[in-house]
């Protein structure tokens, strides 16, 4: 008699698990460019890269792990040159980033998220949080909260992604 | 009675609690924030004697001070 209760409640659960989740559009954003990206004076809007995987790294001067990814993340543009990394800076004093940039990799994208509303927009649970977003703008996967193997995990999963390409 | 004036006062009191968003922690992670920072502890042990006998430095194993308030 219990089965008559179990099987069903069973068989949705395996349908709705099987069943493709439909795909998570990135929050767009316009923020002003930091250190040597600064030169380009206008802000930078993440609609302007659909069509190209973004990875999104969002940091603080006063983070240490964030402080450790940032040139892992350096290496892992060099490595996959269609990959564009913007790196979301959420101190309070724009000057911290700045001064601490000058000693950072200029392979990447800096951006200052002063206001947080970015990080709002993709309701970050840890320091450092990455996003990869894929071509159509949607988010393919996150890692908030440092992890040491994150960056490494990222790369064989770029390798593939760009291989399918 | 006592009972609302409990439930009042304790609802006043859980109004100070908020939750600190991850990218909000910046004057938290600051180190003087920790409770067993020795900075903390050194900069208190500092202010105490020098207000009570004049004396300056000589707190830290590395530096200068005369080590004569150690």
């Amino acid at each position: 008699m219990k089965l008559a209760y179990i099987i069903p409640f069973a068989l949705i659960w395996a349908a709705a698990e099987a069943a493709p989740t439909a795909p998570t559009p990135a929050p767009s954003f316009d923020l002003s460019p930091l250190g040597h990206a600064s030169t380009h004076p206008e802000s930078i809007n993440l609609k302007q890269y659909l069509g190209h995987w973004v990875l999104l790294d969002f940091w603080a001067t006063w983070c240490p792990p964030c402080k450790k990814t940032l040139p892992d993340l350096a290496k892992l543009k060099r490595r996959h040159q269609g990959l564009n990394i913007l790196a979301l800076n959420l101190d309070e004093d724009k000057n911290k980033a700045e001064t601490f940039l000058k000693s950072m990799p200029e392979n990447l994208v800096y951006l200052y998220d002063g206001k947080k509303d970015a990080a709002e927009g993709y309701a970050i649970q840890g320091m450092p949080t990455l996003i990869l977003i894929d071509p159509q703008g949607n988010i393919h996967s996150r890692q908030d909260g440092y992890a040491a193997e994150a960056i490494a995990d990222l790369d064989k999963t770029l390798t593939k992604l760009m291989e399918k390409k | 009675m006592k009972r609302y004036l409990f439930g009042t006062v304790l609802f006043m009191l859980l109004q100070a609690c908020a939750v600190v968003k991850p990218y909000e922690r910046e004057i938290l992670s600051d180190p003087i924030m920790d409770p067993k920072s020795q900075f903390t502890k050194q900069t208190l042990s500092e202010k105490f004697y020098s207000t009570r006998e004049g004396s300056v430095g000589g707190q830290s194993d590395i530096g200068g001070g005369c080590g004569c308030a150690k």
